[in-house]
């Protein structure tokens, strides 16, 4: 009875100095993560300012009178002239050397039936069904060379074949010519 | 039988411990109380100091991100000033240990910019510091750091840097070692840049650097041919006001301001007057056409024979002996039909104009300028005449630049400005001319580029337009006939005027390549083409080899010799 009496104070007072201990602990584990967090601050701020100072250095060596230097005595470059500027797609377009449309005008034809489709038709600013099965999802255009374009055509090509042909074979005689020539020297 | 007795003694003790219990325990808990008091206190502080150190932490690293004086950058954002953390090497001369004598020598071939008695003297003094350095390379730290000297202390101070060097230096100034702005826009902009609100901003400038690099390196060249002993220049939008470009040479570089000499650091372009010329012309033609004195362009004028006025006589440095009409009056830049001219215009109308024009004030911008436009004090006849075509009446290369932009940009005239402006910024300009008249100059500007003294600023495709001015400089009592001012104002594209150049150097001398001629259509109009052609593609003005102003019903009033009509 006593000795749980006399223990009581001894109690109280572990449990008020772990409390404090702990109390003590938690405001510990606070300040150090700020000092962690701290830190972390102090080397965003040394990283920036490390950027400020390489960015400062690299504002520095490439300074206006370094690149004018450069461009005057490395690159010997001089200002552009009028004629390297354009003014829009026709300047470009003209440009080009030659008549652009060599190869033969193909044309897109039409069919008989497809005068028909002429007349306005108030259905065409309708959305079609997609879930129609007669629509297909797909739809595919296709055009055909007119007979004669294609018939051109092809006899150019073969005219140009007979052309190298007939080059190949002029070269080999003036070859033989030239080897029969220097061989009767 | 024998019993144990308690001893008196030890029953005297026994009653003692019994008595002195309570006080113990008294005493005891008294110890424990102040042990414990003692505890709650070192806590109770342990406590306070990590908050508090963690919020001074806090407050220390946001600061630190705060410059201690803004950064200056031109209007693209390119970086003109800036503050970083340099190095200083200092010495505790009451501190050092190694022998001043052997040490003086080696910090001389180090630092020379002192004698190796003044290090003597220095290390000998003992006082307790001295800064050897300021703003020294980090190289030069590790070297002296190497000399093993522990009296030595090296400081990490703030330090202005300038990346550019002498790129646009008039204007920015430079600051001293206090970090307090000296000249230039360091100067007038020490509040803005020092302000705390607002130095994580930098402040934007209306110099453009890459046009100011151009007019540079090209005046500096043209400089070096001519043998000129000045020059300056100046690049200004002239629908604002907005300098884009303000240079004179020789200049200096701000990084080591206190080295360069007091002519480098003159501005010629904001504090030289001059007397600049025939550049006048286009103005007082404006005048006189805006005033209903010449209504008709095509009117000819007597410039048969020098015109004599008084003791006075005028001359022209390309006769012409015939009547002139006003373009051919500016194409040959005859001082006597603009004499006529400005006479028939008259003191009233055309000081009127002048000070339309600000002549009389000193120029109206950020930096300070020093003294005002010479203004002559007496407007007699023959002051009139000359003041037409640029003599007796001085001005700086900034007055005659802007008024070239409100000859040129619809007759407003705007104060000059050298911070960047917004489009809503931009002043309503007050007029100065009409709208007519603005497009009549245009036309003329050209024709004297197409046809006349301008030819050479002819930078194909920009359709430059601008007029020459070739002064003789006053001095000993009279004027020098081998000392010229040469200058070029001239304004592109033409058929619509944005940007206006003007071009000057000092005392030029003519070579070879120019046949001897040092006139300002010879000198400063070569260079006007170079900085044109080389910043038209900067500031978006695109050469075109079919667009141009029309100027044929200028050009079919000028009288050409039978040969070569067409």
């Amino acid at each position: 009875m006593t000795i749980t009496r006399k223990f009581r104070s001894v109690a109280w007072a572990a449990t008020v100095a772990s409390a404090a201990l702990s109390c003590y602990l938690i405001s510990h584990r606070v300040s150090a993560e700020r000092n962690a967090l701290a830190q972390v601050e102090r080397e965003i701020q040394l990283a920036r300012e490390d950027i400020l100072s390489l960015n400062t250095e690299f504002q520095t060596r490439s300074r206006m009178s370094q690149i004018e230097v450069w461009n005057r005595r490395d690159f010997v470059l001089a200002a552009p002239l009028p004629g390297q500027f354009l003014e829009g797609e026709i300047a470009l377009a003209s440009l080009i050397e030659g008549p652009v449309a060599d190869s033969p005008v193909r044309q897109a034809s039409a069919t008989e039936d497809a005068t028909d489709d002429d007349r306005i038709d108030e259905d065409v600013f309708e959305a079609p069904d997609l879930d129609a099965a007669d629509i297909p999802r797909f739809q595919q255009a296709a055009y055909l060379v007119p007979e004669d374009v294609a018939d051109r055509a092809r006899g150019e090509r073969i005219a140009f074949l007979d052309d190298q042909l007939r080059g190949a074979i002029a070269g080999e005689a003036e070859r033989e010519d030239a080897e029969g020539d220097s061989a009767d020297q | 039988m024998n019993r144990p007795v308690a001893k008196p003694a030890e029953v005297r003790k026994v009653s003692l411990r019994r008595q002195m219990q309570p006080i113990v325990q008294q005493r005891l808990m008294i110890v424990m109380l102040l042990l414990l008091f003692g505890v709650v206190a070192v806590t109770a502080r342990i406590g306070w100091l990590t908050m508090m150190s963690g919020g001074e932490a806090y407050a220390a690293s946001t600061d630190a991100n705060l410059p201690p004086r803004a950064d200056i950058v031109d209007r693209n954002g390119v970086t003109l000033a800036r503050t970083i953390d340099a190095w200083s090497i200092a010495v505790h001369p009451d501190r050092i240990i190694s022998d001043p004598e052997e040490l003086a020598p080696r910090l001389q071939a180090l630092m020379p910019e002192r004698t190796v008695e003044e290090y003597t003297e220095i290390l000998t003094s003992g006082r307790t510091f001295v800064y050897l350095r300021r703003r020294a390379l980090p190289e030069l730290v590790a070297q002296v750091n190497a000399l093993g000297e522990p009296a030595m202390e090296y400081l990490r101070e703030p330090e202005r840097l300038y990346p550019q060097t002498n790129l646009a230096a008039h204007v920015l100034g430079w600051v001293n070692l206090d970090g307090e702005g000296v000249t230039g826009m360091e100067a007038v902009l020490e509040e803005r840049l020092m302000d705390p609100a607002h130095r994580n901003e930098p402040v934007a400038l209306s110099i453009d650097s890459r046009v100011q690099a151009a007019v540079q390196s090209e005046l500096a060249t043209a400089m070096r041919r001519f043998n000129a002993i000045g020059a300056a220049g100046i690049v200004l939008d002239a629908h604002t006001g907005e300098l884009l470009a303000l240079t004179s040479l020789p200049n200096f570089n701000p990084n080591a301001a206190n080295r360069s000499s007091d002519r480098a650091r003159f501005n010629q372009a904001t504090m030289g007057f001059y007397e600049l010329g025939s550049t006048f012309k286009p103005i007082t033609m404006a005048a006189a056409i805006e005033e209903g004195v010449v209504t008709d362009i095509s009117r000819r004028y007597d410039a048969e024979e020098p015109l004599e006025v008084g003791r006075f006589t005028i001359n022209d440095d390309h006769p012409q002996r015939r009547y002139l009409n006003v373009p051919e009056t500016l194409v040959h830049s005859s001082n006597i039909v603009t004499a006529r001219i400005a006479d028939e215009l008259g003191a009233e109308r055309m000081q009127a104009v002048f000070r339309d024009l600000h002549f009389d004030d000193p120029v109206d911008f950020e930096l300070p300028v020093r003294g005002r436009p010479i203004w002559p004090e007496y407007w007699a006849r023959t002051t009139i005449m000359t003041a037409g075509y640029g003599h007796g009446i001085a001005v700086t290369p900034l007055h005659l630049a802007n008024s070239y932009a409100t000859l040129v940009n619809g007759g407003l005239y705007r104060p000059l400005t050298l911070m960047r402006l917004s489009p809503d910024d931009v002043p309503p300009g007050e007029r100065v001319f009409s709208e007519e008249t603005s497009d009549q100059m245009r036309g003329l500007l050209r024709l004297i580029v197409q046809e006349g003294t301008g030819r050479n600023a002819d930078a194909e495709g920009y359709r430059v337009g601008g007029k020459t001015g070739t002064a003789e400089k006053a001095g000993g009592g009279g004027y020098r006939q081998n000392a010229l001012i040469t200058t070029f104002a001239a304004a592109f594209p033409m058929d619509d005027p944005r940007y206006v150049v003007l071009i000057m150097l000092d005392e030029p001398r003519g070579d070879a390549g120019t046949g001897g001629a040092s006139s300002a259509g010879w000198t400063a109009a070569p260079v006007v083409r170079q900085v044109v052609s080389r910043i038209g593609p900067l500031l978006g003005v695109i050469p075109s080899e079919n667009r141009d102003i029309d100027t044929a019903h200028l050009r079919a009033m000028l009288w050409r010799p039978p040969s070569e009509r067409s």
